[in-house]
């Protein structure tokens, strides 16, 4: 699969120049799996996920959800699509809108497949994500990054969907946050059994959530393999830079990764 | 509920919702701003059903008289009452103003984002043709208008509402373009949303603050459109109080009696600043992010 952007022409003259955000992306993704993408910022993992969200089109190739080529579907025919898959996405502050209330945000995918009387199911979904209920009317700035995080996972849920897909959903979030999410966002996927798209640029976080991970780089996939195997064996040059710098720069920049964070709570909850 | 570890904390670090904002009150600007504008709103009804005088009866015996406790404001070259015609000149103006903007506001606002929206060429063309009718001076085009149907406040108002569409279109167009960019967009969008609801539930909403800015500005500059045209005598024909025809009568004794200039000078540039302030001040207001953060 391939995706190039027109950039805005420099000159009358010459033609606009083209960015090739995607070249000769395949990959394969098993339902039930919990697939990771990582790469460095810019590298196309975005523009991958949204093309896999069938919310942009492949300059070529095909998307298959199901059997169906998704890639060449107008955005009215994707009503299964929506019903099945969901996004969570990079920006709390951007990925919520300013002017509804939580009850009305978490909902929008209900109200979009024609349900009413939503706000039971809200409910349910904000002590899922564990927000209390007097959240429901609220509105998303009286929220701070992990709570509104927590919001978009709410929301993602509420259409029951088999798949999540998440662009670098803790990127944004203060270490110490970060781990709460990854781990909720880990522990709904085993809860409802999930298909996890995971993307990130640090692959000591990926390694927290994924079996299985594509390492890119400036728009083609470098390597696929299991997480554990690219982490211990990395055969790819660029993976090996990854693997090497990762962990050495989160340790310098904040003391631990926030896979140690992680790993910590998690022991913390399971002592009795 | 129970909550695991730190959750309970996120809870209780809430805002209370509707408190603060009520607390605090309105700011200011929109106070003065808005009493300008209500005081203007409120004289205009009131001139429908009082006035201290007939503000077209015209008396040769009380021509020209300067301020006196029957004529507080004097009289003009006709013996008309000076504030009487004030009041009741402050009904054109706001008709004028509403109209022409709520004409520039049903156009502009959709065009914008239409335009906004869609990817199609005629996006683009639609931009273009506005950039045109921006380009087109708002008088010359009330004047084309005026030769073609005759003077006239419904040919002025119309034509102030046509010219003032560009720059509603232009302003909810870059505002849309924006909100179009947004990752609640994008959720909405794989929420499985129809671009008319994303237009109407995501779009509009974050763009009110632009459009309500944007009539503000709009009616001051109708006000003065109308008050130049009234003055050229293209707007408001004679027997309809107008401020700018007021000013256009009174210039010829402009070094005899000045306070026939003066009075509905002041009248239009209180009109215009208010306007300017109560827009202003609903900016910062109706934003929500700006709203908490002071
Ligand atoms: N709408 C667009 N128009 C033009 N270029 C784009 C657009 N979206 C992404 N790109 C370019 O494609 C490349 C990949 O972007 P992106 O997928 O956002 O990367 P990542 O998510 O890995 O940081 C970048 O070089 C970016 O500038
Ligand atoms: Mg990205």
């Amino acid at each position: 699969m391939t995706r190039e952007f027109r950039r805005q022409r420099t000159s009358l003259f010459t033609p606009a120049p083209v960015v090739h955000a995607l070249r000769g992306v395949s990959l394969d993704i098993a339902p039930g799996e919990r697939f990771g993408i990582v790469g460095e910022s810019g590298c196309g993992k975005s523009t991958l996920l949204r093309i896999i969200a069938g919310l942009d089109q492949p300059t070529s190739g095909v998307v298959e959800v199901d059997g169906v080529d998704i890639a060449r579907l107008p955005e009215r025919r994707l009503g299964f699509l929506r019903e099945k898959l969901q996004l969570v996405f990079q920006d709390p502050m951007s990925s919520l809108d300013p002017r509804m209330k939580v009850r009305d945000i978490i909902a929008e995918p209900l109200v979009a497949q024609g349900k009413r009387d939503t706000l039971p199911r809200v409910l349910e979904l904000l002590e899922a994500v564990g927000l209390q209920p007097e959240a429901a009317d609220r509105y998303p700035h009286q929220f701070s990054g992990g709570q509104r995080q927590r919001i978009s996972i709410a929301r993602a849920l509420a259409p029951d969907p088999q798949i999540l897909v998440a662009d670098e959903p803790v990127s944004a979030l203060d270490v110490s946050v970060r781990a709460q999410v990854l781990n909720l966002i880990a522990e709904l996927v085993d809860r409802l059994s999930l298909t996890l798209v995971f993307v990130s640029h640090d692959l000591s976080v990926v390694r927290h959530v994924c079996d299985r991970v594509a390492v890119m780089s400036r728009g083609e996939v470098v390597e696929i393999g299991a997480t554990e195997q690219i982490y211990d064996a990395p055969q790819h040059p660029y993976s090996r830079q990854l693997v090497a710098a990762a962990p050495r720069l989160r340790a310098a920049l904040a003391g631990r990764t926030a896979a140690d964070l992680a790993a910590d709570t998690l022991a913390a909850k399971e002592r009795p | 509920m129970t909550l695991p570890g730190g959750l309970s904390r996120l809870a209780t670090g809430l805002q209370p919702a509707s408190s603060q904002r009520s607390r605090r009150g309105v700011s200011a600007t929109i106070a003065i701003g808005g009493g300008i504008v209500a005081f203007i709103a409120i004289v205009g009804l009131l001139s429908l059903v009082w006035t201290p005088y007939d503000p077209g009866g015209i008396d040769p015996t009380s021509r020209l008289q300067l301020s006196s406790s029957a004529h507080w404001l004097g009289t003009d070259k006709f013996g008309r009452d000076v504030l009487s015609l004030l009041m009741a000149g402050s009904r054109t103006t706001l008709v004028v103003g509403i109209v022409a903007v709520g004409v520039a506001a049903l156009i502009g606002v959709p065009l914008g984002i239409m335009s906004a929206m869609t990817t199609r060429w005629w996006g683009e063309a639609v931009m273009r043709a506005n950039d045109l009718l921006l380009a087109f001076p708002a008088l010359l085009l009330a004047i084309m208008l005026t030769a073609v149907h005759g003077q006239g406040v419904v040919t002025a108002m119309v034509a102030i509402g046509i010219a003032s569409i560009p720059s509603f279109a232009r302003v909810v167009r870059s505002g849309a373009i924006g909100v179009m960019k947004t990752e609640y967009v994008l959720a909405a969008r794989a929420a499985g949303r129809r671009p008319l609801a994303i237009a109407f539930r995501h779009v509009l909403p974050n763009v009110t603050s632009l459009i309500i800015v944007q009539a503000s500005v709009s009616f001051a500059i109708a006000v003065l459109a109308e008050a130049a045209l009234s003055y050229l005598g293209l707007g408001a024909p004679p027997g309809t109080p107008s401020w700018g025809r007021m000013l256009q009568e009174g210039q010829e004794l402009l070094f005899v009696a000045p306070r026939l200039e003066v009075f509905p000078g002041i009248a239009i540039a209180l009109a215009v600043l208010g306007l300017n302030l109560l827009g202003d001040g609903l900016r910062d207001r109706f934003d929500p992010r700006l709203r908490d953060r002071r």
